[in-house]
């Protein structure tokens, strides 16, 4: 299908710059898609829409925010009363972040089902691996400016984390917060930084868009396009129906922005930072807690390397690993539809990835079951972090060699199984 | 197979939330009905009003709420003169310099002015200090955003204004919170046990290298026996609890010790509207007024709130048929 443009001047404009063709290739009625992509495929549209909100929510924020230790408290509290809507702006972002992460992981979680992280789209997983990394850290540092005490504990513990590293871990500690401790400094290179981050992020996404294009989206079977037939053009059929999942998504986060806007954020970070009052429990925002599981997990020296250089090394490995994942998966079919064991360990993964998320909300030392006080959260952590780096080390590859895939469709057009219900 | 592994996963998240629930060293609070919770709660504004009353006349005398000003005062029901007249009748001025330029008078002491409505409501104390050195080292905290800074924030502080306190803690409170000191007395106690016990293994294996060393006639180190724990005294009063003099047994305080003495007591405050002055209805409506300081554009985001989820119920559904009728041809 090509592009017929009618009026006179787009039609001039086309010319001099192919704009208008340019985004029918992207999301118009010259891309096909395939035919049969299910609702979950409508998170990676999501995401797209929730950093446009978060960028622009920003922005309207940095208008009214003052990065000063002495004045960032009371600014964010100035633009939560004084500011016109400014309530609404800071609620928003606050709570975007959240619901950027929800959308990516479902997104994440999707590709990890479906195999979309397999050849030939590796490179596009692998940038969304990238998105996923600076995502992270833009959410890290915007935590940090709001300066209540979990901004300035949460920011005291993880800059922290690289004075693991050996010999040079104090100078780089040092060189992160630009003093001997998380102070004005290191509040104002965070903004700076929290500004630049995210539109990097929307150069990653470009490229993440630009691989995906390139050979079109996975779908539930799992099997290539064969031709013209598996497919439809993405303007009008997914355009739809993005824009109703978009209503649907819109009610989940008004619903929290609206009504609970303070249920995912914790109680603490409305006292001002207190860099001699140190909280009971320093815990990250939701989203970051498996992680922050993982790093603690690791209460044990392995040869040479002491715990707390092991746990930052596991807590980055969890996500690293993600990189060489198409090639730990040994099996040939995509989808975990057709692939039996598969399926039951994806849900597994699923389940150890919540077990390890509501161990990084617990203190180590807290006893998981008040009956048995020996087995405490630490303990469900180590075992949670085993499970994770087993599922992709060990289960990954094996699965791969000694599963029996059932058989694939012929083709998208036709999923009718040759020999079915045998 | 993927409905047992959610089961599971439900499971394990309810063993562990009950679990954790018996932790810590409080009390959970009472849960009171307030008419600012739900999605359509709006502030009581006469119950603000009278709690701004408590705060003036109570909790002004320590405690800062240094994000309110006067002005603010509108919002919950005080007309512009009557909030032009507290501002006015403020105990504490407003630092200013007389027309020479001086910040202090002849005797050294700060030249304030009276308070006007775009003020901020002054602080009792000009810094930390001061407010320390006022109330035996410890800092009363500042109460804008007290609120929303604690979990259950309003039923909390609630709880501890008119249920936690000696004096006026029920029967149930008491018990509840012997019973989990006495838990975690119980715990700590073991914890040590056991850690006594690894303590006297090695002891044990010291003592044996000692006697060979000077058996054998070499200098050594006498190694030290460990100390027995002591058992934990069980708590059965509120002396047990072992509080210094200083602090106050409260009920649903984190540590059960709390600097700040019963602030409030039946009649501490005369209301004008002939609402009943019990200790309950003075820590309601205090609470209500920090909740409104917490938050003052709550009603604002609920209303706007209520009238976008309208708007996006609507567009969803006319989405959804779009999509149909888009797809009808495909499917």
């Amino acid at each position: 299908m090509s592009l017929q443009i009618n009026n006179r001047f787009l039609r001039w404009f086309e010319h001099r710059l192919p704009i208008i063709s340019l985004l029918d290739h992207s999301v118009g009625t010259s891309y096909p898609s395939p035919k049969n992509l299910s609702y979950w495929w409508n998170f990676g549209s999501l995401a797209g829409i929730v950093l446009v909100v978060q960028i622009v929510t920003g922005i309207v924020l940095a208008m009214h925010y003052t990065a000063h230790v002495d004045y960032a408290f009371d600014s964010v509290e100035h633009i939560m009363r004084d500011v016109n809507y400014g309530w609404l702006m800071r609620y928003m972002h606050a709570n975007g972040a959240s619901m950027f992460f929800i959308v990516v992981y479902i997104h994440i979680f999707r590709g990890l089902y479906f195999g979309s992280y397999k050849s030939p789209r590796e490179v596009l997983w692998w940038l969304g691996i990238i998105i996923l990394l600076i995502m992270m850290a833009t959410a890290f540092m915007g935590y940090v400016l709001p300066w209540g005490q979990m901004s300035f504990w949460g920011a005291t513990v993880i800059t922290n984390l690289f004075s693991a590293v050996p010999v040079f871990g104090e100078s780089i500690v040092n060189w992160l917060w630009g003093g001997f401790s998380v102070d004005n400094p290191t509040l104002n290179r965070f903004y700076s930084l929290h500004y630049l981050l995210p539109f990097v992020l929307v150069g990653v996404v470009i490229l993440h868009i630009w691989a995906l294009h390139e050979h079109k989206s996975n779908n539930p079977l799992g099997i290539d396009i064969k031709g013209p037939q598996d497919t439809i053009p993405f303007h009008p059929y997914y355009t739809a129906k993005d824009l109703f999942g978009l209503g649907v998504f819109l009610i989940f986060f008004s619903v929290i922005l609206f009504f609970m806007p303070n249920s995912l954020g914790e109680v603490d970070n409305y006292i001002p930072a207190n860099p001699l009052v140190t909280p009971a429990h320093i815990v990250p925002e939701w989203y970051f807690l498996p992680f922050y599981a993982i790093l603690r997990s690791i209460t044990f020296d392995l040869w040479f390397i002491d715990a707390k250089l092991l746990g930052v090394i596991a807590m980055f490995a969890s996500i690293l690993i993600l990189f060489v994942l198409p090639w730990l998966d040994t099996s040939r079919v995509r989808s975990a539809r057709f692939r039996p064991v598969y399926k039951q360990v994806f849900w597994l993964l699923f389940i150890d990835v919540i077990i390890l998320g509501i161990v990084g909300a617990k203190a180590p030392s807290e006893p998981v079951f008040s009956a048995l006080r020996s087995f405490q959260y630490v303990d469900l952590g180590q075992i949670g972090t085993a499970y994770y780096f087993i599922h992709f080390i060990v289960l990954m590859p094996l699965i791969g060699w000694f599963e029996k895939p059932k058989p694939l469709p012929k083709s998208i057009s036709e999923p009718v199984l040759e020999g079915a219900g045998e | 197979m993927r409905k047992s592994v959610l089961l599971f996963a439900a499971a394990i998240l309810l063993t562990t939330a009950s679990g954790a629930f018996a932790a810590g060293g409080a009390v959970h609070p009472v849960q009171r009905d307030w008419s600012h919770t739900g999605p359509f709660g709006t502030f009581d504004r006469a119950a603000v009003q009278r709690g701004f009353q408590v705060y003036r006349e109570v909790c002004a005398g320590c405690h800062s709420v240094r994000l309110l000003a006067f002005r603010n005062l509108q919002e919950i029901g005080f007309s512009e003169d009557q909030v032009k007249a507290i501002a006015k009748g403020w105990d504490i001025g407003i630092p200013t310099t007389d027309e020479d330029g001086e910040s202090i008078n002849e005797d050294g002491e700060p030249i304030t002015r009276a308070p006007i409505p775009s003020d901020r409501i002054p602080s009792p104390y000009a810094n930390e200090k001061q407010a320390r050195a006022a109330n035996n080292g410890a800092l009363p905290p500042d109460l804008s955003l007290m609120i929303k800074a604690r979990i259950d924030g309003a039923n909390y502080v609630y709880s501890l204004l008119a249920h936690g306190y000696e004096d006026s803690a029920s029967e149930d409170t008491l018990k509840e919170a012997f019973h989990i000191e006495n838990t975690n007395r119980k715990h700590a106690y073991e914890d040590a046990m056991k850690q006594y016990d690894d303590d006297l293994d090695k002891y044990q294996d010291k003592l044996e290298a000692y006697q060979q060393a000077v058996a054998g006639g070499r200098k050594a180190k006498e190694p030290k026996k460990p100390e027995e724990p002591e058992k934990p005294v069980v708590v059965e009063s509120v002396e047990d609890m072992g509080l210094s003099d200083d602090m106050n047994f409260n009920a649903f305080f984190g540590g059960w010790g709390i600097a700040m003495a019963a602030p409030l007591s039946e009649e501490a405050v005369e209301y004008s509207d002939g609402t009943a002055p019990t200790l309950e209805q003075h820590a309601y409506d205090v609470v209500s007024f920090m909740t409104w300081a917490a938050e003052p554009r709550m009603e604002d985001r609920k209303r706007i709130g209520i009238k976008v989820l309208i708007f996006l119920l609507i567009l969803t559904v006319l989405l959804y048929f779009v999509k149909r009728k888009v797809w009808s041809d495909v499917h």
